[in-house]
């Protein structure tokens, strides 16, 4: 039997959630810092509205950025964005415009510049996307709500299953994940597009998961009773008893992640990376958000017997 | 053999046959390359309506939002503004010829299409810049419809000769001017040899076009449904080709046969399991346009011979009225049809003189349809004019590239977790494997059988998927190891084992399921697509968790089993 531990370990993961919880907060100081810095996150096309342009041309074009940022002024669409896709030898280059206009009117300006800059080097449109900024704003509402809705039903089912102070425990610490992812995108200057949100709903799945599993198990160690005087002894052993589970399930996500991250495409690059900033964290606040959440409830609160 | 795992093995293998057949499309479809998939879905016109579609951020083509603009269009005339929008978008949209659109109503403003592999923005955008033509046209007499297509068939057999004669004139010419210049060659006669040859070689190969165009003749195209014809689906294109052919067009003319069309239906018919699209031949001078009609509704008509029945009720102004009642009054027993931007939505005859301005069109209508005409008859009274609010585009390179870097990692990704797995808990890890496999397999037979639309927010949920899946089983694992430690039986290892763990999945899953829901109900389109892929995932991975592996322990373990291969 290849086993990670060859008896249950007997780790004091609870002892340092004073620490923890202070990491925690200064990771959610520099998010918030960040997010102010930014101003606001760097939101992609979908939800502010604009129009994005990727293309690939025929021949080589080396680093030609500082041409088409020219040509592209000279639009007179404000500043821009371009950057190249994958590896420079691909020539792909992506070109964002947020300023709006009447229909296709940006996407075929930009097209007809460059076609006029580059006629020795014919390109090829990838894809073109223009959103309105109704449609963004509207986005960007429905993906806030669902998520918000959701959150609340957690509360409510783990309120049911386990009791109040476990459903907040898991909620707060699945706000925790997301903000920490948030605030990995914030800081690095990724742009939040739609896929973006969807590995946010995909870490709070993942993160939900892995805090039900200890809860349960704590459930189980306390005989059906979920609050008492041992709550916070019941907590540690059960994270020790479910320790090897969560490093070979978080093992096996970071293996796919990673297979992505190499061998996906652009489009899944940003998602896995997402995903490994969000998983790593929902494993981490099970311990260090949800279970002291609890036992600051137990003591605030604590149960007559 | 317990009688519960002999029904537990029979479930299983019945499920494992029900995904393969609902699978078989889908895998016979996308085993086949781009070009061979065009070719198997214009023979298997139906294929998209069973197998899983790849979304358009996946397969590359272009989506379209478009939102109603009320600005210019009296408060009183904007009641049902979305629907005849939505008509006319639809009708244009069919036009296009793009292999499975989809065109849908958001709301009570907008109208979103979505044409996968489609690209051509300048086509795109003509569909939504016009304004809607409704016209109405006399249908011509079924002995002239008999004698157009008999000028036809005659013009393309006349085709051999002709072409022939115009090649070898065309071929004389350059002899007449080889010769010329031949005067002051040495080499003229081996020149005009040569030249010889070429004619005869023309003639021959134009009398080959000739004879495939005679094989193919324009009446053997069609098929009499009723009084009017109608065209196999499949040989569309050919009649469309046909008709526009300028010597066809000269030759109807010549006839005394001009200033008519055809014009295709908006319906089509499945007779003997093939699709038919009516054809119809019309006078190209509208009687009327659509501006005559104030108002049309779908209703139930109270009296007469077809009390109970589905009608449209079509209501004039005054001006229309006389119009009408001249054009009814003068084509008694006559058809005439309804046309919408070159489409026939109806052919209705007309029984008698119309003078009041109200007519009522009767045919075996459904409420539906009959609802449908009457907006297609609204459609053409003002036009629904529409704002582009997104547009996206997605080349096919682009697309392709994406889909095979999914499957690669998908492929990479899956294969090591997989490997871990049966590497660290030998056996069992072998049957949680095996239980991955079916987990996955079944999501998949689901959206088929739905007919879902894989979206890379919907793998997304997929892997979300995948990873609880892998957690419950590893869970199952560690759980019975736990027990052995204890010192338990392997018999009652594995048993304890699945009943703890029950709580634990059930609890993790039906939050995860509740989550998902939610997602679905109020998340718009990538959202709803990762909530349907989760959902299904999140039911069938409790099965495929809690019962398959349960199963494959139970048959493999022996009772008396001391050891287990964990």
């Amino acid at each position: 039997m290849i086993m990670i531990f060859k008896k249950v370990p007997n780790i004091n993961f609870i002892g340092v959630w004073k620490i923890a919880f202070s990491i925690s907060g200064a990771l959610l100081l520099i998010t918030v810092a960040s997010i102010i810095y930014h101003k606001g996150f760097n939101t992609s096309i979908e939800f502010t509205g604009g129009t994005e342009i990727q293309l690939k041309f025929e021949k080589p074009m080396g680093n030609d950025i500082g041409k088409i940022r020219t040509i592209m002024t000279g639009l007179g669409y404000g500043q821009p964005e371009i950057k190249t896709i994958g590896p420079v030898k691909n020539n792909e280059i992506q070109v964002t415009v947020k300023k709006q206009a009447e229909g296709t009117t940006v996407g075929d300006a930009v097209k007809a510049a460059l076609t006029n800059g580059y006629s020795q080097n014919k390109f090829e449109v990838r894809r073109e996307e223009k959103v309105g900024p109704k449609i963004g704003a509207e986005l960007a509402s429905k993906a806030f709500w669902a998520v918000l809705l959701a959150l609340i039903a957690i509360v409510v089912y783990m309120g049911i299953r386990f009791n109040i102070p476990y459903g907040l425990g898991g909620v707060l610490s699945l706000f925790h994940d997301v903000f920490i992812t948030l605030g990995f995108f914030s800081l690095t200057n990724r742009e939040i597009s739609l896929g973006i949100v969807a590995a946010l709903l995909t870490i709070v799945g993942y993160s939900l998961n892995d805090t039900i599993v200890v809860f349960d198990r704590v459930r189980e160690n306390m005989g059906g009773r979920l609050l008492g005087p041992n709550v916070e002894s019941m907590i540690n052993k059960s994270i020790n008893q479910t320790l090897s589970r969560t490093i070979i399930t978080t093992g096996t996500v970071l293996f796919v992640l990673i297979a992505f991250s190499f061998f996906g495409g652009q489009v899944i690059q940003d998602f896995s990376l997402a995903m490994l900033v969000g998983c790593a964290s929902g494993v981490y606040s099970t311990v260090y958000i949800a279970s002291p959440i609890v036992l600051w409830w137990n003591k605030q609160f604590p149960m007559k017997i | 053999m317990n009688r519960n795992i002999t029904v537990g093995l029979i479930v299983t293998a019945g499920l494992v046959a029900l995904a393969l057949f609902i699978l078989k499309d889908s895998i016979i479809f996308y085993s086949k390359n781009a070009a061979d998939q065009d070719k198997y879905a214009a023979s298997h016109p139906t294929i998209f309506k069973k197998i899983i579609n790849m979304g358009l951020d996946i397969q590359g083509g272009m989506r379209i939002v478009m939102e109603i603009d009320r600005s210019n269009v009296p408060k009183e005339a904007s009641g049902d503004l979305l629907d005849r929008a939505y008509t006319v978008i639809e009708n244009r949209i069919n036009g296009l010829g793009v292999a499975e659109p989809t065109i849908q109503k958001q709301g009570t403003e907008r109208i979103i299409v979505e044409l996968p592999g489609f690209r051509d923005e300048a086509a795109a955008s003509k569909v939504i810049g016009s304004t809607a033509q409704l016209e109405f046209n006399l249908l011509r007499e079924p002995a002239e419809l008999d004698k157009a297509i008999k000028v036809i068939d005659n013009a393309l057999k006349g085709q051999k000769i002709a072409d022939t004669g115009a090649a070898a004139a065309a071929a004389a010419d350059t002899i007449a001017v080889k010769k010329k210049e031949s005067q002051s060659k040495a080499q003229s006669l081996f020149e005009g040899k040569e030249a010889g040859k070429d004619t005869a070689a023309a003639a021959e190969s134009t009398g080959t076009a000739g004879d495939k165009l005679a094989a193919r003749s324009f009446s053997e195209l069609l098929s009499g449904i009723g009084e009017q014809i109608g065209v196999l689906e499949s040989n569309k294109k050919n009649v469309d080709d046909i008709l526009s052919r300028k010597d066809v067009k000269d030759a109807l003319d010549r006839s005394g046969l001009g200033g008519s069309n055809f014009l295709w239906g908006h319906e089509t018919r499945v007779l003997n399991s093939s699709i038919y699209r009516m054809l119809y031949y019309v006078k190209s001078r509208p009687e009327m346009r659509g501006d005559a009609i104030k108002d049309a509704r779908g209703s139930i008509d109270r009296g007469g011979f077809t009390a109970g029945q589905s009608i449209v009720e079509m209501e004039m102004n005054n001006k229309g009225a006389r119009t009408f009642a001249r054009v009814t009054g003068a084509n008694v027993n006559k058809y005439m049809a309804i046309v919408l931007d070159s489409t026939v939505y109806s052919a209705p005859v007309i029984r008698s003189k119309i003078p009041s301005g109200r007519a009522q069109i009767e045919g075996s209508f459904t409420m539906e349809e009959a609802k449908n005409l009457a907006v297609v008859l609204r459609a053409g009274a003002l036009p629904a004019p529409v704002k582009i609010m997104e547009q996206r585009t997605v080349g096919p390179s682009l697309g392709q590239d994406s889909i095979r870097d999914c499957m690669y990692a998908a492929i990479v990704g899956s294969f090591l977790v997989f490997l871990f797995i049966i590497i660290y808990y030998k056996l069992s890890g072998a049957y949680a494997v095996f239980a991955l496999v079916l987990n996955l397999l079944f999501v998949l037979a689901a959206m088929a059988s739905i007919n879902a639309t894989l979206t890379i927010p919907g793998v997304c949920g997929l892997v979300l998927n995948i990873a609880v899946a892998v957690d419950a089983n590893v869970l199952i694992c560690e759980r019975i190891r736990e027990e052995l430690h204890l010192g338990k039986t392997v018999r009652s290892a594995i048993d304890i084992g699945y009943k703890r763990v029950f709580v634990v999945i059930m609890d993790s899953n039906l939050t995860m399921l509740l989550k998902a829901g939610i997602l679905f109900w109020i998340g718009t389109g990538p959202i709803k697509g990762f909530a349907v892929t989760l959902m299904f995932g999140l039911i069938i991975s409790m099965f495929t968790s809690l019962y398959i592996t349960h199963i494959m322990y139970n048959v493999f373990t022996p009772k008396t089993g001391e050891r287990l291969s964990i």
